[in-house]
């Protein structure tokens, strides 16, 4: 028998004793590493450790125990302490050592080699498990504990105000990344206004990229940046959206009249629909049968009185609306001439009273700008109603007087018209997806300049004050929007008393109150008195101011435009009933994607809770 | 020796294991108990070396000693040691005798030494001068007497008794002639069931004998056997180390040797000890020495040959105590 059992026992325990000095080692990084784990997971818990973070100190303690143990498993175990283990825990009386000593000898005399033998056949019968058993390492208590923590801890919820307190610095940080989303939204917007082939849009990107650089450099304040954003959105929707409501309700009253005769039935439901592709297919159908006078002479007698009517009734709408233009024009022109009367008559002494009355002036000429835009905008849409009113009047004249051929091409050109008209409408739809976009761009924006010097709890609190439409520190009552009052996106001021006193300089005219009590002539005597004062009561409140009853009067329409509404609601809060319109929209396609789409469970946390910071305040 | 094959080994260990085994079993016909006292004494004549048995009397020092020279086929001489002892009457003398012409001359008259198996009973009873005598016998295996040494016949095995109590007229065993002993023994009291077995065998009407089962050659050549027995270094190496351990200058020496030991073992300690494990491995049926051979024999090897320091000896520290301090703080492998 040869020494091979004896080497291959000493091979064997040799990596058994690597493999336990591996889970030795491994078993107290491990504890070591879910230690650490455990205080990452509480500190990820109260939002103090990114989500990321944590996922790397994940990492970092699995590696570290499989790691550890695989450095430990190639460090070299000598042959000679695997012999002693065997001889120890086999009770072999140092056979295997002896005869490993033995077999180093070049010339083994006859007892080394009986000795040698003898040491096989011991190692023939001896199994490495009982040489080097592997027990479980003492630190695998210590590890359960911790790990069990862990999961304890992994399934608990902490407190809603635990988190909110955690999560506010988190919310209000401004990092790199933000900006670097606002400007992915700019190249988003970039490629709308290519995809759409504007023009405009197209400038209005480059401007904003302007603008960002601008920002990014330091050359202009976040604030002002905002402030042109505004700007430049309000300048491109003022030439995009236009009142197209305006202009569907017109067509929609002439659709009525056209809709009363049997020739024109169909072109008037179309109308009536604000299906103009329809209405225009059915002008080219009329104008065909007209071309090959398909119309007998009653049909052509209904056809033009129903064109004729429509024409009236379109031109009968389009001059109501330059009256009431008019009008809006001469009330806002008295507006301005009262403010300068007001501030002639009565200076403001104070600074806060100087303050209101520059914003009002301010605001005053915001709105007449808007009101000559409006009414520009409007030209346009009339100059387009009336080419289609003196197209379908023409048609009407013609088919009367039997003119078939003629009548034909005004109604052909009519439906050009027509079809211009629907593609108008078909852009406003597509502005949409850029307002949509240019209100991500902004709260990009918003979040990356969310770092202010007050710390972040004081922002969220001045968010939360605004949010709920309170003051925030000092602006109120500069801009006030009404709602449902005016035309659909015509904010209309709210105008103080105008006596010739400020509501103020009322208040501190009066001594009332603050002189009861106090007559000049009487000293104050010793003792208790024996009679009451004489002017106990103080004098009467004096108003004497002049006022004027001014009666506004409800009218419909859209309101505020959708930027207007969330652009006042960053600035004013979340407790308009337009907000909670936009809200609820806005929720519900949230709520759809959500449910739509795979979003993963933190952001799901995130989203929500943005819309719930946003939510409208009752 | 040296080209004998391998199977040739292994026979001639397993002769020496049964003739020690039949050895054995022969002395316990008669001795009852003591049978580490037994071992370590066959152990010590197989090597070649002298023991040293203390014990109060009574316990059957003198009756292993005589049972042992009856299993064997040798000689047996006993000196009871006495203050006036003299050396002469350990080693011998010459005297003058007459023949039958009437001339006279010198002849050699053998002492008690001249035998295989010495007892040298209550040696510390004797004056140095008288035991300094029996120093050459057992260093030299050989006796000088008017200028003319006279060689000891081998084997030559002396058992040396010495009582542990009666210190009153005694002559305490200088160091050199301790160091001549390979084992010091110390023979305990028996147990319950060990007496019982005493007087049964001793207050009958036949007393138990032990026969011969060992030959005077058979015994040389198993000396010789046991001597050929090798050890590997690493356990040799922890026999040097237990040495060294027993030297308070050393850096491998435990706190109880710095404090309580003056001197040290001798390298004969260390001889002693391997010769021992040599023996005890072929008695265990093992071809090479092994640490537990070592630490078995550390003991009776050592604790005649460690020298205490005053605070040593004040204090009443046991050498043996020392002993397995060293061998708890020494480990097998380094």
């Amino acid at each position: 028998m040869g020494e091979a059992p004896v080497l291959a026992l000493i091979h064997r325990v040799r990596l058994r004793i690597r493999l336990a000095r591996a889970l030795a080692v491994a078993a107290r990084l491990a504890v070591l590493a879910a230690a650490l784990f455990l205080i990452a997971l509480l500190l990820a818990k109260l939002h103090l450790l990114p989500l990321r973070a944590l996922l790397g100190c994940g990492l970092l303690a699995l590696m570290l125990p499989l790691a550890g143990a695989l450095a430990t498993a190639c460090r070299r175990v000598a042959s000679e302490m695997a012999a002693k283990r065997i001889d120890l825990a086999c009770g072999l009386d140092d056979r295997i050592g002896s005869a490993l000593a033995f077999l180093r000898l070049q010339t083994p005399d006859p007892f080394m080699r009986a000795h040698i033998r003898d040491a096989a056949r011991h190692a023939t019968g001896t199994d490495p498990r009982t040489a080097l058993p592997i027990h479980s390492p003492p630190e695998m208590r210590g590890l359960a504990v911790l790990v069990a923590a862990l999961i304890a801890l992994g399934v608990l919820r902490f407190p809603e105000r635990h988190l909110r307190a955690a999560y506010l610095p988190q919310a209000s940080r401004a990092t790199g990344s933000e900006m670097e989303a606002a400007r992915a939204l700019a190249r988003d917007l970039e490629e709308a206004a290519h995809e759409l082939k504007d023009p405009e849009l197209n400038d209005l990107t480059k401007q904003i990229d302007a603008l960002l650089q601008k920002l990014a450099s330091g050359d202009i304040t976040r604030k002002e940046f905002f402030e042109k954003l505004a700007e430049l959105e309000q300048r491109y929707l003022a030439q995009k959206e236009g009142d197209f409501e305006a202009l569907k309700d017109k067509l929609r009253k002439s659709g009525e009249a056209l809709a009363k005769e049997k020739p024109t039935r169909e072109l008037g439901q179309a109308l009536k629909k604000d299906d103009l592709d329809k209405a225009k297919r059915e002008l080219d159908q009329l104008a065909q049968q007209a071309q090959q006078q398909k119309l007998d002479p009653a049909a052509r007698k209904e056809a033009a009185r129903a064109l004729e009517q429509a024409a009236e009734r379109q031109r009968r709408l389009m001059d109501e609306e330059q009256k009431k233009a008019a009008a809006q024009e001469r009330a806002l022109a008295e507006q301005q001439r009262d403010l300068e009367k007001l501030a002639r008559e009565n200076p403001p002494k104070s600074e806060a009273e100087k303050r209101r009355l520059e914003d009002q002036k301010r605001e005053l000429q915001r709105l007449q700008k808007e009101n000559r835009d409006r009414q520009a905008q409007r030209q346009n849409q009339q100059r387009q109603l009336q080419r289609l009113s003196r197209n379908l009047a023409d048609a009407a004249q013609q088919m009367s007087q039997g003119q078939s051929g003629q009548a034909a091409q005004s109604l052909q050109q009519a439906a050009g018209e027509m079809s211009r008209i629907a593609q108008q409408l078909q852009r406003a739809g597509e502005m949409q997806r850029v307002k949509v976009q240019l209100a991500d761009l902004k709260e990009a924006l918003r979040r990356a300049g969310q770092q202010g010097k007050e710390g972040r709890q004081g922002k969220m609190g001045q968010f939360l004050a605004r949010a709920g439409g309170k003051p925030g520190q000092g602006k109120q009552g500069e801009q006030l929007f009404m709602e449902g009052e005016g035309q659909p996106g015509e904010p209309q001021l709210l105008l103080p008393g105008q006596g010739g006193k400020s509501a103020v300089q009322l208040e501190t005219d009066q001594p009332g109150a603050q002189s009861q009590g106090q007559t000049p002539e009487r000293q104050p005597g010793e003792g208790i008195g024996s009679e009451h004062d004489p002017n106990l009561q103080g004098a009467q409140t004096k108003l004497a101011s002049k006022k004027r009853d001014v009666s506004v009067e409800g009218k419909q329409g859209a309101g505020p435009t959708r930027s207007e509404v969330i652009y006042g609601a960053a600035d004013k809060g979340f407790a308009t009933r337009s907000y909670k319109r936009v809200y609820t929209d806005y929720t519900q396609v949230v709520e759809e994607v959500m449910s739509r789409e795979q979003v993963p469970l933190g952001m799901r946390y995130f989203v929500k809770r943005y819309f719930n910071l946003i939510k409208p305040r009752e | 020796m040296s080209q004998m094959p391998v199977e040739e080994v292994e026979r001639s260990a397993e002769e020496f294991r049964k003739d020690v085994q039949r050895l054995r079993e022969e002395l316990a016909k008669v001795i009852v108990g003591h049978d580490e006292i037994v071992a370590a004494v066959v152990t010590a004549m197989v090597t070649g070396g002298h023991a040293l048995l203390e014990g109060v009397p009574g316990l059957g020092k003198t009756m292993l000693v005589r049972t042992l020279a009856e299993a064997l086929d040798l000689t047996f001489s006993r000196i009871q040691f006495t203050p006036d002892l003299m050396p002469a009457d350990v080693v011998g003398t010459n005297m003058i005798l007459e023949d039958d012409s009437g001339r006279k001359r010198f002849e050699f008259q053998r002492g008690p030494v001249f035998a295989h198996i010495l007892l040298a009973d209550e040696i510390n009873r004797a004056t140095p001068k008288t035991q300094s005598a029996l120093l050459e016998a057992m260093q030299e295996h050989a006796v000088t007497v008017a200028k003319k040494t006279y060689p000891l016949e081998e084997p030559f095995f002396v058992l040396a008794t010495q009582n542990p109590l009666e210190m009153e007229g005694t002559y305490p065993l200088p160091e050199a002639q301790l160091d001549r002993f390979l084992f010091k023994l110390k023979v305990g009291f028996p147990d319950r069931r060990d007496l019982h077995e005493i007087l049964d065998r001793t207050t009958r009407s036949e007393t138990p004998r032990a026969s011969r089962v060992l030959s005077r050659q058979r015994i040389l050549e198993m000396r010789e056997l046991a001597r050929r027995v090798p050890a590997a270094r690493p356990v040799q190496d922890y026999a040097v180390r237990i040495l060294e351990a027993t030297h308070p200058e050393s850096p491998s020496a435990p706190a109880i040797t710095k404090r309580y030991v003056r001197y040290g073992s001798s390298p004969r300690g260390a001889q002693a000890i391997l010769l021992g494990s040599k023996v005890r491995a072929l008695v265990q049926g093992r071809y090479a020495v092994a640490c537990e051979d070592i630490r078995k024999l550390a003991a009776p090897s050592l604790r005649h040959r460690l020298i205490l320091n005053f605070e040593g000896e004040a204090e009443g520290i046991d050498p043996d105590r020392v002993i397995f301090e060293i061998l708890d703080s020494t480990p097998e492998q380094v």
